[in-house]
């Protein structure tokens, strides 16, 4: 035996139907049964969760075994011969399944589920034709709504726990439970307690029947008339892959992708029930130019011509993007900024301005991460530095979670304002932002063994430079590596692009750096600016001083913004060019580990809206350049001849590919059904030469239990790029604090509040707590305030009334969400570092 | 976010932290909070289920998984005396549904109820494991044996006036709260009821009385004579 191949004692050898197989020891049958095809039909188990062998539907014959042995709870074991198509096991799951029937209402005719229900195809592949049971059946009422997103049918339910566990093993958040244990279990929330966690829209898609459905997709469309594309989650960094699925041109469903390196099988409500933004009234369609106080509809030749003017004689140019842009779009932004206008002047940190990203080049040589959410998940330490990442972050908090509860991670929270994951931490450290990073420091004698310390650039218009150095130092010390958590999809391609007034694309250090967001709205304001260009950005909204940025749109600068919205920012311009939102468009975003992940497009944007990139290359057109981008292969061959980093990348393999068809096939379908099942619509029956991972085409139907085929495709294509050799980071100046005041403002973000995306969601815009801020106990206490009482905060010169929530807050800070309604705590803050004060609302 | 302040539990913090003090693992006293709840509300009511998740750290949701697991859980109004009748076979044989129907009639409510003065609650039992006295029942969980007709009405004659009435073991009949409260404290040992106290896991050291080996919770009606270790 040589060195290359050593033994593996770590193998066993098992017989599945006939065929032998080697695999790992400790896999479960059920799972190495299906990698060589022989799929074994199941309702509870699934593979993102611990096995509970409670529907008995996968029981099969296991040699020496007295009975049938279900395969969810069966270790393969070295010699084991097991099969799964013995008259034995065949009998057992139609037994199964016809006793699962005798409560089952059957009302697929009525039912979302139908046409992809797991309980509707193995029925028909595995049931028995008829059932004798002729008694009433067990009836509950019915559609029960126990969230604001998911409705529950317990007549359809077949007790499988899937949902049940899903809320308990990886969300944590146990709203929902078996109730009335015996004859009469069902699945119930506590009386009128709703089932209010962020990700509640998992327990829907991992539904094997109709039991849970979602409200904003109820009755909307049957599975077999969707469209589908794969895509990628266009609102936080963690960059979870989705479909996008449409009927009839519109978008009506999203739904989690598995991908074991990125979300598991997870995504978070909001990611998956925030798609109505894309069709909102509010969305731009054709260019707009000032006209007096009033814009006029133009083409885009004329609007171009009036920003081409401004642009050839202007001396002094800023350029601000947003979070949200594809890669692409930011490459384009950058090459226009820095190219064609040759200003130094760009930056994409809008909420996290001033966000010290640069820092952790030092240690990984990009302003980024070098861990990979895989390194997280294997790590035995974890630094959170950072606000609740669950409001932020939501899919990184259940691997946080997962990681405590199951793989013996011992998680140190360094946070000024309470997070979800304080019960389960092993430390957490509370206190004011001054004082992190001597907490953070102090770290250092406590982690052994692989530690990943991740940064969130949390508190909004805070200057987070120490902190970030801190947490590299820790790194450093201890071996471990960096997670840089950057709050949006597109912020980390925008740094790697090059929106950063230090950093060029391909994260080359500029000489002398530009001005960064603030000092580019500073100079606005003061009117050193001729023309600023915002991109995706509702800096007004957004940026950490309202007056600030409300006062550089409105000062002599000629402002040009490309959004999808008639936000605040874009009310305020000179000229807006209507955008294409993420399911309208090819593209790539880069999440927090700096994975490339595509975007597929599905449907069109409206009226003239474009891509991005299309906008830079039009404007620099307009300027005589031509960049000779004719379509998004265009663009990538420019990002690879001109960005390092991206040199390697093959666009053509990130192409996201559908799961594998079905595992059914129409063979499968013999005897004594009582007809062939034929599925109607385009795509029709079901697929034969199944397993032939034929590439995805886009707007190809997925017909059938799509739910199945999606188990096999854990892994999708996605490329982490190669960080450059480790430079000094560049030197950035922070700006000196200016304010002063009682209370330091900390600002983070909730998962549902005033965002322009989220907030022209339909299905989440019931979901917005009432606004609130957060303060200390004993700061409360000195100032008289009880839980609930109703404060006046004021700062920048403008007061906000709210009531208050007394919890554990760091002393002397005050936590403000950022974007609430009728709360926008970016009023608030003044300069870097802001504070406020605080009184008792007069009764 | 704010604590809310216990609606049920907040007047008997003692008894509460004696409870949640004897487990190592404070879901333990998921079962005992619910007796006690039902001690002092005489059911298990919506804001005790709130209070025991909030003093354990659980959701209410799986506050009620468990309580609506448990027949001695009540979900509804009980009374001062819970009059449970076995139906099954041996008892029916002997007459056990004649006893149920003279209750009904004595109470005027069909079984599953309460009586509007809410002194009496009835219910008609699955098999109380007493065979060889049926047709058997039980008030608060005491055992009567060979009851006939008549006998259940003057038992419930008796109750109603407040005179003593005396299962088979002797056993004096308590009222439902005060079953319900010894099941919540069995084991608690007075005056010892906090965390300290409360160290089970810890090797090495004597372990307290109720859980050395052998120990049996004393429970009325199952004397010590009975005992087959004593």
């Amino acid at each position: 035996m040589s060195d290359q191949a050593p033994a593996r004692d770590d193998l066993v050898t098992v017989t599945i139907n006939g065929t032998t197989v080697q695999t790992e020891k400790g896999r479960l049958l059920i799972d190495v049964a299906e990698e060589i095809g022989n799929f074994i039909p199941r309702f509870c188990y699934h593979p993102g969760m611990k096995s509970v062998a409670v529907c008995r539907m996968c029981l099969v014959n296991v040699e020496g075994m007295p009975k049938l042995q279900p395969a969810c709870a069966t270790p393969v074991a070295d010699g084991m011969i097991a099969n799964t198509v013995s008259d034995e096991a065949v009998e057992a799951q139609k037994g199964v399944l016809e006793l699962l029937l005798i409560n089952h209402p059957l009302d697929c005719p009525i039912c979302d589920r139908a046409g992809e229900c797991p309980l509707q195809d193995q029925t028909y592949k595995h049931g028995p034709g008829s059932s004798r049971y002729v008694e009433e059946k067990r009836h509950y009422e019915k559609a029960l709504d126990i969230s604001e997103l998911v409705v529950l049918d317990r007549e359809r339910c077949v007790l499988c726990w899937r949902c049940v566990r899903f809320s308990d093993e990886i969300a944590g958040d146990r709203f929902i439970q078996l109730v009335d244990r015996g004859d009469g279990t069902q699945i119930l929330n506590f009386t009128d307690d709703p089932f209010d966690s962020y990700f509640s829209g998992n327990t829907i898609q991992i539904c094997p029947v109709g039991a849970l459905t979602s409200k904003p997709y109820r009755f909307v469309s049957r599975p077999w008339d969707l469209e589908t594309a794969p895509s990628v989650c266009d609102y936080c960094s963690v960059g979870c892959p989705l479909t996008n699925e449409t009927r009839a041109g519109n978008l009506v469903r999203r739904q989690a992708l598995p991908n074991e390196q990125v979300n598991d099988f997870w995504i978070c409500d909001k990611g998956r029930f925030g798609y109505h933004y894309v069709s909102s009234e509010d969305r731009l369609t054709t260019p707009l130019v000032r006209s007096g106080e009033d814009f006029e509809q133009t083409g885009w030749a004329q609007a171009l011509a009036v920003v081409a003017g401004k642009l050839k004689g202007a001396a002094n140019v800023g350029v601000i993007a947003g979070g949200h842009l594809t890669t692409e779009d930011s490459y384009a932004i950058g090459k226009l900024a820095r190219k064609v206008i040759g200003t130094k002047d760009v930056d994409s940190r809008i909420q996290d301005a001033g966000a010290p990203y640069e820092l952790a080049m030092s240690l990984t040589g990009v302003a980024g991460s070098n861990a990979t959410i895989d390194d997280l998940k294997a790590a035995s330490n974890v630094v959170w530095v950072g606000p609740d990442p669950k409001e932020s972050l939501p899919v990184l908090y259940l691997h946080l979670h997962t990681g405590v509860r199951d793989r013996n991670t011992d998680l140190f929270i360094v946070s000024s304002s309470s997070t979800s994951l304080d019960i389960h931490a092993a430390q957490v450290t509370r206190v004011a932002p001054s004082a992190q990073p001597a907490a953070i420091e102090a770290l250092g004698d406590k982690l052994e063994g692989p530690t990943v310390v991740c940064w969130s650039p949390g508190y909004a218009g805070r200057d987070e430079s120490p902190t970030l150095r801190a947490a590299v130092a820790l790194a450093q010390k201890v071996g471990g590596k960096l997670l840089v958590c950057p709050p949006h999809a597109g912020s980390q391609g925008a740094l790697d692009m090059g929106l950063h007034p230090a950093l060029e694309a391909g994260h080359a250090v500029v000489a002398e750096p530009g001005r960064g967001t603030r000092q580019i709205l500073q100079a606005a304001a003061d009117g050193e600016l001729d023309v600023l260009l915002i991109f995706g950005a509702d800096v007004v909204a957004d940026f950490p001083d309202a007056d600030l940025a409300r006062k550089a749109l409105g000062g002599k600068a000629f402002v040009v913004c490309v959004e999808l919205f008639s936000t605040e920012t874009a009310l305020l311009s000179d000229v807006v060019f209507p955008s294409a939102a993420s399911p309208e468009r090819e593209g790539t975003f880069t999440n927090l580990e700096r994975r490339l992940q595509k975007l597929e497009p599905l449907t069109k944007p409206p009226g003239t809206a474009r891509e991005v990139w299309k906008t830079c290359a039009a404007i620099a057109s307009a300027l005589d350049e031509d960049w000779g981008w004719h379509g998004f292969g265009d663009v990538w061959t420019d990002i690879k001849g001109n960005v390092r980093t991206h040199a390697d990348v093959d666009i053509d393999k990130l192409t996201q590919e559908a799961p594998l068809p079905h595992p059914f096939d129409e063979q499968g379908f013999e005897g004594e059904h009582p007809s062939p099942l034929r599925m109607s619509g385009p795509g029709g029956q079901y697929p034969k030469g199944h397993r032939s991972g034929a590439p995805f085409a886009t707007g190809q139907n997925w017909p059938l239990s799509w739910e199945l085929r999606a188990f096999e495709a854990r892994q999708r294509p996605g490329y982490v790029f190669p960080a450059p050799e480790v430079t000094e980071a560049p030197a950035m100046t922070s700006p000196e604090a200016v304010s002063e005041g009682s209370f330091e403002l900390l600002s983070g973000r909730l998962i549902y509040d005033e965002g322009a995306m989220v907030s022209r969601s339909a299905a989440l815009r019931g979901l917005q707590p009432d606004p609130f801020i957060e303060i200390n106990d004993s700061d409360a206490k000195r100032l008289g305030i009880a839980d609930g009482d109703p404060v006046i905060v004021s700062g920048a010169g403008n007061e906000i009334a709210v009531k208050a929530r007394v919890n554990g807050v760091a002393e002397g800070c005050v936590f403000v969400p950022y974007d609430q309604k009728d709360c926008r705590a970016n009023r608030l803050m003044s300069g870097v570092d802001p504070c406020v004060e605080i009184r008792k609302a007069d009764a | 976010m704010s604590v809310r302040q216990l609606a049920v539990l907040g007047d008997h913090q003692g008894d509460v932290d004696a409870i949640v003090g004897k487990y190592p693992n404070a879901r333990s006293a998921l079962i005992p909070l619910l007796f006690y709840v039902q001690s002092v509300q005489g059911h298990v009511t919506e804001e005790g289920m709130r209070d025991v998740a909030q003093v354990l750290g659980l959701t209410p949701a799986e506050v009620l998984s468990v309580a609506s697991f448990y027949t001695m859980l009540k979900k509804q109004a009980t009374g001062e005396y819970l009059i449970s009748v076995c139906r099954n076979i041996t008892c029916t044989h002997l007459g056990g549904r004649k006893v149920l129907r003279a209750a009904e009639e004595r109470l005027g409510v069909p079984a599953g109820q309460s009586t509007p003065d809410g002194r009496f609650t009835l219910e008609a039992a699955e098999c109380l494991a007493t065979c060889d006295g049926a047709p058997s029942l039980q008030i608060n969980y005491e055992d009567f044996y060979k009851v006939s007709p008549e006998e259940m009405v003057e038992i419930i004659d008796k109750l109603e006036r407040g005179d003593e009435v005396r299962s088979v073991a002797g056993e004096a009949i308590q009222t439902h709260k005060d079953v319900s409260r010894e099941v919540a404290m069995t084991g608690v040992i007075e005056g010892h009821g906090n965390q300290e106290q409360g160290a089970r896991t810890v090797s090495g050291e004597v372990p307290p009385a109720d859980m050395a080996p052998g120990f049996r919770p004393p429970v009325k009606g199952h004397g010590a004579k009975e005992d087959p270790d004593a």
